[in-house]
C-alpha cells in the first residue's frame, strides 16, 4: 500500500505549480521558482511529471476544473434552489478579495487567453471547463423555471453562455484595471441581470 | 480546541485551501476534527460554504493577523 507520502509530494508540487502559472503564465513558468518552493529536486519533480506541458495539464485537470467543480458546479447542480445559490456565489465571489486576486486574475481565464491559440490539448481542457460552467448554470435556470422561480420567457441557454461570458468579463476588465472596485461593481450588475431573470411569484 | 489532524494551507490561494480539506477530510473518521490554517481571506466564506454543502460541521473559525484558523468536524 502507499504511505501517502508520494501523494503529498505531488499535491506539494501542483499548488507549486498552480501558484507559479498563476503568478507568471504557463510559458514563462519556472521550474527552478516551483523546484524553490518545494525545496525538491529537478529528479524528483520530472518523476511525478515527465514534462512541464504534463504539470500544467494536470493544475488545468486537478486544481482548476477540480476547484470549480467544488466551488460552483457541484453547489449549484445540488442545490435546491439553484437560482438562489447562484445568486449567493455570485455575492460570496465579489466580497472576499485581495490585492492579488485581482493582479493575478481569474485562473482559467489566464490561461485561456494564453494557451487556447497555442496548444490543442490545453484548449480542449479549458473549453471543457467554459462548457461545463455554461451548462451548470443553464441547468440551474431551467431548474429555476420547473421551480417557477425563473421567468418561463428566459432563453436559459443564451443566459447562461452571457451569465459566464459576464463572469470571465468582470475578472478580464478587473485585472486590466488593477480594481477590486471595479470587479464588485461588475459582478453587482450581474447579479442585477440574474436577479432580472426571476419572476416575481414565491418558490412552490 | 482539539484536533486529530492539521492542514497547513499558507500561502495557498483559492480553490487549493478548500480542495485541500477535502482530501485531508476523506482519510479521517467521522466525528475527527481538522484544524486548517490559510492566508487567503476567501476562505472564511469557501468554508462555510463548503460545510454547509458537504455536512462537515464548521465548529470555529478564527483570524490572526493574516492567518485564519478553521476547526472543521468530519461528518
Amino acid at each position: 500500500m502507499d504511505s501517502g507520502q508520494p501523494d503529498q509530494t505531488r499535491d506539494k508540487i501542483l499548488n507549486a505549480a498552480y501558484g507559479e502559472i498563476h503568478r507568471s503564465g504557463f510559458q514563462a513558468a519556472s521550474i527552478v521558482n516551483i523546484l524553490a518552493d518545494t525545496k525538491l529536486t529537478k529528479g524528483a519533480l520530472y518523476h511525478y511529471f515527465p514534462a512541464k506541458r504534463v504539470l500544467g495539464l494536470a493544475v488545468i485537470d486537478e486544481i482548476i476544473q477540480a476547484g470549480f467543480e467544488e466551488m460552483l458546479f457541484r453547489p449549484l447542480r445540488e442545490a435546491e434552489h439553484p437560482v438562489e445559490e447562484l445568486l449567493d456565489i455570485l455575492q460570496r465571489k465579489s466580497e472576499y478579495l485581495n490585492e492579488t486576486t485581482i493582479k493575478l486574475g481569474c485562473p482559467l481565464n489566464n490561461l485561456m487567453q494564453e494557451m487556447s491559440p497555442l496548444d490543442e490539448e490545453f484548449k480542449e481542457r479549458l473549453t471543457r471547463i467554459l462548457k461545463t460552467w455554461q451548462t451548470t448554470v443553464r441547468n440551474a435556470l431551467v431548474q429555476g423555471q420547473r421551480q417557477h422561480q425563473v421567468r418561463a420567457d428566459v432563453d436559459c441557454e443564451a443566459a447562461a453562455l452571457f451569465i459566464v461570458a459576464a463572469w470571465e468579463g468582470c475578472w478580464g476588465v478587473a485585472k486590466n484595471m488593477q480594481s477590486i472596485k471595479t470587479f464588485r461593481l461588475c459582478m453587482a450588475q450581474l447579479r442585477v441581470y440574474v436577479t432580472s431573470l426571476k419572476t416575481t411569484r414565491k418558490a412552490k | 480546541m482539539n484536533f486529530d489532524k492539521e492542514l497547513d494551507a499558507r500561502g495557498l490561494n483559492c480553490p487549493l485551501p478548500i480542495l485541500r480539506a477535502k482530501k485531508s477530510l476523506v482519510d479521517m473518521s467521522a466525528g475527527q476534527v481538522l484544524k486548517i490554517v490559510t492566508t487567503d481571506p476567501g476562505a472564511v466564506k469557501d468554508f462555510q460554504a463548503f460545510s454547509k454543502q458537504t455536512g462537515n460541521d464548521l465548529l470555529s473559525s478564527a483570524q490572526a493577523g493574516a492567518e485564519y484558523m478553521f476547526f472543521m468536524k468530519k461528518k
